[in-house]
């Protein structure tokens, strides 16, 4: 496995976890706006974490 | 309690809604990644991949099919590539029409027409590109994928601050680190574009190659357009490639390839190869900064008022009315150059000439549109 492959992996991990914390976020909030800024972060972090985006 | 209730169903509504966006849109992401066919004609021998040449592009998204033309006579051999730049969409229809209708009797042709194959699954965000274009033929349409200049970024991240050019170490702006056309000669353990360049390179040596020719596009508003750029050992075929294609009144000019510009086909394959390398570009006006709405009719049939209105302010470098560009003359171009070029190569060397059939004529493309000469979809 290459450098960059690698470098790619780690940023997908990164991006899911981002995804993940964002998803937590949403549930977790009592502000509806909060809920929504942390969705609108939750849509590219999880199609990156998926390597489509 | 009742509005903390309140508050996790909301917010299991709004997850539930940010994932109907997500799979919705890695949809649209997703089927820019399956590749278009291309039927081979009646001509081509033999289909390998690149990753014959470099098992270690085998299941990778840079592989990409090489297809073979070969005469029963022996002589010169030919490497054309489409889509070292997918948005630079006539070099690949070019490619593909070779592909499709070209039969060798002596020598060989080569041709790889998606060559940054990762170039094809993407279009750069915030710039309204159509993912696609429609090509009509006599049994329907056929959709080709419009890409991107440079590989995508998810298989190639992230971009330096500086790209040094291996291994001449010519320094360039770091996104150009994923333009195949900067990463020339390669090299095996490098980044996934320079990897892949390699590859092209290693199919070039191999197979023996006696000219490369790389088709391109540019913007109406770039100086280096309608214009064969040559490596200095291809410069007598290509200034007689420009005067037949002058005199045919399909305006060319040349150019020879700068030395202290690296990682280009004309330059690296002329250096690093026995091959005589070349470069051709033609108009397109879905490139340009100038253009206006951008959608698949502005890339099939080239017209723009906004370039009109520039070529009346002496703003392009090539002529522009309401009759465009459009994407059958620009294919048209790319075909003609190619004749023109084992024309010229033939005069050159006539002890060892190509002899090919089936190219379609200048004229008839023009005339008949490219769908004519494509496989009809089945």
């Amino acid at each position: 496995m290459f450098i960059d492959e690698l470098m790619l992996l780690g940023y997908r991990g990164i991006a899911a976890i981002v995804a993940l914390v964002m998803a937590l976020q949403v549930l977790r909030s009592g502000d509806w706006r909060e809920q929504v800024y942390a969705a609108m972060v939750f849509v590219p972090f999880a199609l990156r974490a998926f390597g489509v985006k | 309690m009742r509005a903390r209730i309140t508050a996790q169903l909301r917010g299991w509504l709004i997850l539930a809604a940010a994932m109907a966006v997500a799979c919705a849109s890695g949809v649209v992401f997703f089927n820019m990644h399956p590749r278009e066919p291309v039927y081979p004609g009646p001509g081509v021998t033999r289909k390998a991949m690149l990753s014959d040449y470099a098992p270690a592009f085998q299941h990778s998204p840079a592989d990409t099919p090489v297809y073979i033309l070969e005469g029963k006579a022996p002589g010169p051999t030919l490497l054309v590539f489409g889509g070292t730049h997918p948005q630079e969409v006539s070099g690949m229809l070019a490619a593909v029409l070779l592909v499709e209708n070209v039969r060798v009797e002596r020598g060989r042709v080569i041709v790889i027409p998606h060559s940054n194959q990762s170039g094809f699954t993407y279009t750069e965000p915030l710039e309204a590109f159509p993912h696609e274009f429609e090509i009509p033929t006599a049994a329907g349409a056929r959709r080709f994928r419009l890409g991107m200049r440079l590989s995508n970024p998810v298989h190639q991240w992230p971009d330096p601050d500086l790209y040094s050019h291996y291994p001449s170490k010519e320094p360039l702006i770091g996104s150009e680190a994923r333009n195949l056309n900067r990463a020339y000669p390669g090299r095996p353990g490098g980044r996934y574009t320079e990897r892949l360049a390699h590859a092209i390179l290693s199919l070039a040596r191999q197979e023996n190659v006696d000219v490369v020719l790389d088709l391109h596009e540019a913007y109406p508003e770039y100086p280096i357009i309608n214009m064969i750029v040559a490596h200095e050992r291809a410069f007598e075929i290509a200034t007689m490639t420009a005067v037949s294609l002058q005199a045919r009144g399909v305006p060319m000019n040349i150019m020879a390839s700068p030395k202290n510009l690296h990682g280009l086909t004309h330059r690296e394959f002329g250096d690093h190869t026995q091959a005589q390398a070349l470069l051709s570009e033609t108009a397109n006006p879905a490139m340009g900064r100038f253009r206006g709405r951008t959608d698949e009719a502005l890339v099939v049939e080239g017209k723009d008022e906004n370039y009109i209105a520039a070529a009346k302010l002496k703003r392009l470098f090539v002529p522009f009315d309401a009759s465009g560009h459009p994407l059958s003359s620009r294919v048209a171009r790319q075909i003609v150059t190619v004749e023109e070029l084992l024309n010229a190569w033939n005069d050159a060397n006539a002890r060892r000439p190509f002899a090919i059939a089936g190219l379609p004529a200048y004229e008839e493309i023009r005339s008949q549109g490219i769908g004519a000469f494509l496989h009809p979809a089945p």
